[in-house]
């Protein structure tokens, strides 16, 4: 792995791993679900827990623990500009999100296959398509962008996880507005959610540019 | 030529000057301690030599060339290092982050003094930590060493020791500490510094001479007990 990468792996493998053994307890409860048909819906509405645990365990302490810590001081007086640490820090953030949301969506494949009903029931639709991966990223960077602009992980992870709810809820109340179909929707969706990303990263450079 | 120069520089944190019209010249291969009561503005002079802050006003030169964090390396006051990492993993970190990486002179500090690369660094001592943070600016392979009060909470040998790797230094060094006796051993240039302002700036024969002062103990408590004589 290429130097700043390794270093944001290295200062990111504990939250991984926390979301891995998440994942886990996930598929544990989706197996049950597979052999007893009876709690049938509980894992699809379930499925949205993710969102909210990346920005809780990934994003929110991302920067916000390197203030605390004093670390950034360390980091942001290498030869790397601060730019370049938070395209590291962020790339392999935002890989794990998608690793997990993509080991989600397999989670789902496996345990309940040929799911009958509406595509545009929310515990489906939310968790099938591409609005899963956008919302992903979104939860991770609204987390981020939080704890680097209060600079507190006390602060920065409930709130991010009040708001990854409420913009959950949200979108929920909006698709009802709409009648488009299933992919028109998902698509439409994520790119409010990339966009959203994208501006959250803004924020997010703005926050840690000019700050020691 | 000189290491580093600053000119009129200034940083002001909402309505308060932490620190004005800094100017100061440190030549090349120089020790030079940064002396002052607490709120004089060290650390914000050494915050803005380091590249972490963004100066209000006026601006700092590095041989010449504007700031940039490669050229200096600089322990800050705590010398924050990532706690739960090994000893090992933070060389890595040194050596991915800087590409005049020096493994070989980072590593012969630490095992200089005995400490054990598969070290958690939340195991080791506080001497130990800041030569840690050293072995980092050393392997930095940086034109000028920034350290902000590198000695304090230190037990006596680990002054001792961490003083012996200061003066080994093949950088110009800038320090600040509390401990006038120490730096006298250590430094040949004094900066000091009062209420955000750069009081005295120079090496120590010239300053003692044109003080007439005996020596650096001297110079400084004449001015903390009279800032208006010294001028």
């Amino acid at each position: 792995m290429s130097g700043p990468l390794w270093v944001a792996w290295r200062g990111q493998r504990a939250q991984a791993a926390a979301i891995a053994a998440l994942l886990l307890l996930y598929g544990a409860a989706a197996a049950t679900e597979r052999l007893e048909p009876d709690l049938s819906g509980l894992t699809f509405q379930l499925a949205g827990f993710l969102a909210g645990a990346i920005c809780l365990i990934w994003g929110a302490p991302l920067i916000a623990r390197e203030f605390e810590a004093g670390t950034h001081k360390l980091a942001w007086t290498q030869s790397l500009s601060r730019g370049r640490w938070l395209a590291a820090v962020l790339a392999v953030a935002a890989a794990g999100a998608l690793t997990a949301t993509a080991a989600l969506a397999a989670v789902l494949t496996w345990a309940l296959p040929g799911t009958e009903g509406n595509p545009m029931a929310w515990p489906y639709y939310e968790s099938h398509g591409l609005v899963p991966y956008a919302r992903a990223l979104w939860a991770l960077i609204l987390g981020v962008a939080l704890g680097a602009v209060t600079r507190h992980t006390r602060i920065a992870m409930p709130l991010s996880v009040l708001l990854v709810g409420a913009g959950q809820l949200a979108g929920r109340a909006l698709r009802g507005r709409f009648d488009l179909s299933f992919w028109a929707m998902q698509w439409t969706e994520t790119a409010v959610y990339l966009a959203l990303t994208l501006a959250l990263t803004g924020i997010t450079y703005l926050a840690i540019r000019r700050r020691a | 030529m000189n290491a580093l120069r600053t000119s009129g520089l200034g940083k002001r944190y909402r309505q308060r000057w932490a620190l004005r019209e800094a100017t100061i010249a440190v030549p090349a291969g120089a020790r030079a301690a940064l002396v002052g009561p607490n709120g004089a503005g060290k650390s914000t002079l050494l915050n803005l030599a380091a590249g972490l802050l963004t100066p209000t006003t006026g601006r700092a030169e590095i041989f010449g060339w504007p700031l940039e964090t490669a050229a200096v390396a600089f322990v800050a006051q705590d010398k924050p290092l990532y706690r739960r990492w090994s000893v090992a993993d933070l060389l890595r970190f040194g050596s991915a982050t800087n590409p005049r990486w020096d493994r070989a002179a980072a590593q012969s500090l630490l095992s200089g003094h005995d400490i054990s690369l598969r070290e958690r660094v939340d195991r080791l001592s506080g001497g130990q930590r800041t030569l840690l943070a050293l072995a980092l600016a050393v392997g930095k392979r940086a034109d000028l060493v920034v350290l902000d009060e590198p000695l304090a909470e230190l037990d006596p040998l680990a002054r001792l020791q961490v003083m012996s790797v200061v003066r080994e230094l093949e950088a110009t060094v800038l320090l600040s500490s509390h401990i006038l006796a120490d730096l006298a051993e250590v430094c040949d240039h004094l900066i000091l510094l009062g209420t955000g302002r750069v009081r005295l700036c120079g090496s120590f024969a010239d300053l003692l001479s044109s003080h007439s002062a005996t020596d650096l103990e001297d110079l400084v408590l004449h001015y903390l007990r009279n800032p208006e004589a010294v001028r």
